[in-house]
């Protein structure tokens, strides 16, 4: 059969250190991590203000986010591409088919993702820290760090899950990054080009490292989940 | 909307009582994103009683899906694939259906000086020579196939910071070039369809060896069991018949003529 020749040629493409493919994960990598370390901070803050403060408007922003974490991410592309074309409102920046598109798009999906983990996270948090911290003359600053520190697991693990969500777009990355080799190709619209081109091989090795990627995610949410469940 | 919905659900609970009227066919991009398929397979729908559905991919993709036996019929324009998938077996004959030609287009402001010029193979030399912009398909279309052909021919390698691979299809290629105010090549009748969104202009045309032909290959039911052989065969004598001819050359984008009819009509 194909598929066997194809998937003799994927190994063999994944362990010659084949640069082209290497260079795909190594875009995949950067970009999603990027966009996380950019999203993360102020997600987490806009999780933990949800969680801790009451305010007008608050639950319109709950129910927000928890809608946006299933926000189709070619609409997030397709509002990127009108705000990033020549003759948008961003145009002037001249970044549509580059890696910090592609970086805006994975931030934005990853956003609502990351406030919702961190959300949960404070509001699943033993409400005793946060006393015990502000009873210690503590600043709302530290108190808030006591309680993101004490669950640090819950955080991170939505983290792990925002990666799992962008590592393996292929709509908002395919429209805004343009799909441009060693520049804005990454794992999934490689996967999607070489498939449309019927060369499965090169698709069967990417797919493969996905796949690792996310057994990986899952192997490390585990981990943490055994360890936050025994604080 | 909800018609196609329901049509594509009841396809696929009664596929035996359907299939008999439905041909799949498999065409590029350039075809599709043109719009000539949205002229000519109502035509035929109406003509023949059978329900078209389409496959759209580059030139590679869908011979591949031809060889592979996953539709009953393709168009293309790459004509060495096309004669390798009728001589493998896989397909019945070729027939040529229409010609245009292709062109380099690019940024009016033209930093590598190519307009009016008819020498392709020059062109591309001085978009090197100039490290300007320059998009590629990169997706194994005829399209691809074809700039890969100019480029052996330069002698140069298609290799600086300026020439991307873009991995996608004709229109968007397009896009992504008047974005990027880049060079790239063409064919005419899809390019009729983007100008005016793209801004870009056409630079250097009328090189013979931008002859663009298209044709069609009805894929061999002895080989593939599931095959609808009849509808395909069906398919391919309506496209290659006057009244299908008649729709190519009267097939207009923004006033122009954009397909016309192999010398020799079969």
């Amino acid at each position: 059969m194909d598929i066997l020749e194809a998937t003799r040629q994927a190994f063999s493409l994944l362990f010659s250190g084949d640069t082209e493919l290497w260079t795909i994960i190594w875009i995949s990598l950067r970009v999603s991590l990027i966009a996380l370390a950019v999203a993360t901070p102020a997600a987490v803050v806009l999780g933990y203000v949800l969680a801790q403060k009451r305010f007008p408007g608050r639950r319109i922003l709950v129910v927000l986010i928890q809608g946006l974490l299933s926000f189709p991410t070619v609409v997030v592309g397709l509002i990127l591409y009108i705000l990033l074309t020549r003759q948008g409102p961003l145009g002037s920046w001249q970044l549509l088919f580059t890696q910090e598109a592609m970086i805006m798009g994975q931030a934005v999906i990853a956003f609502p993702v990351l406030a919702a983990f961190a959300l949960a996270a404070v509001q699943g948090a033993d409400p005793r820290a946060h006393e015990t911290a502000v009873s210690l003359g503590a600043s709302p600053l530290r108190a808030a760090l006591t309680t993101l520190l004490e669950v640090r697991f819950a955080v991170v693990a939505g983290v792990f899950n925002g990666f799992g969500r962008v590592i393996s777009e292929v709509g908002c990355a395919m429209m805004v990054g343009g799909n441009i080799a060693g520049v804005t190709r990454n794992i999934p619209t490689a996967i999607a080009l070489e498939t449309s081109k019927g060369d499965f091989a090169q698709g069967i090795a990417l797919g493969v490292v996905l796949m690792l990627f996310a057994l990986g995610i899952s192997i490390a949410l585990g981990v943490l989940q055994g360890r936050g469940g025994l604080k | 909307m909800l018609r196609a919905l329901a049509v594509a659900l009841g396809l696929s609970l009664l596929p035996q009582t359907l299939a008999a009227a439905e041909l799949k066919l498999a065409a590029t991009h350039t075809l599709e994103d043109s719009g000539l398929l949205k002229t000519l397979i109502p035509a035929f729908e109406a003509a023949s009683g059978v329900k078209v559905r389409l496959a759209i991919g580059g030139s590679g993709q869908v011979i591949k899906l031809a060889a592979n036996g996953d539709v009953d019929a393709v168009m293309s324009h790459v004509k060495a694939q096309e004669e390798k998938l009728v001589s493998s077996g896989a397909g019945l004959k070729r027939y040529a259906v229409a010609y245009n030609d292709f062109f380099i287009a690019g940024p009016p402001q033209d930093p590598a000086r190519i307009r009016g010029m008819h020498d392709a193979v020059e062109a591309l030399r001085r978009i090197h020579a100039a490290k300007a912009r320059f998009v590629s398909r990169g997706d194994a279309s005829g399209t691809h196939v074809k700039e890969q052909e100019l480029w052996r021919a330069t002698g140069l390698e298609p290799k600086w910071s300026g020439y991307q691979s873009a991995g996608i299809g004709m229109g968007s290629v397009l896009m992504m070039a008047g974005e990027m105010q880049a060079y790239t090549l063409c064919d005419r009748a899809t390019f009729g369809v983007f100008r005016a969104r793209t801004g870009l202009e056409i630079l250097a045309a009328g090189d013979p060896r931008l002859y663009n032909e298209y044709g069609v290959v009805a894929v061999n039911p002895a080989r593939f069991p599931g095959i609808n052989g009849a509808a395909a065969a069906k398919f391919v004598s309506w496209l290659t018949s006057p009244d299908a001819q008649r729709l190519i050359v009267g097939f207009r984008i923004g006033g122009q003529q954009v397909f016309f009819l192999p010398a020799k009509a079969n």
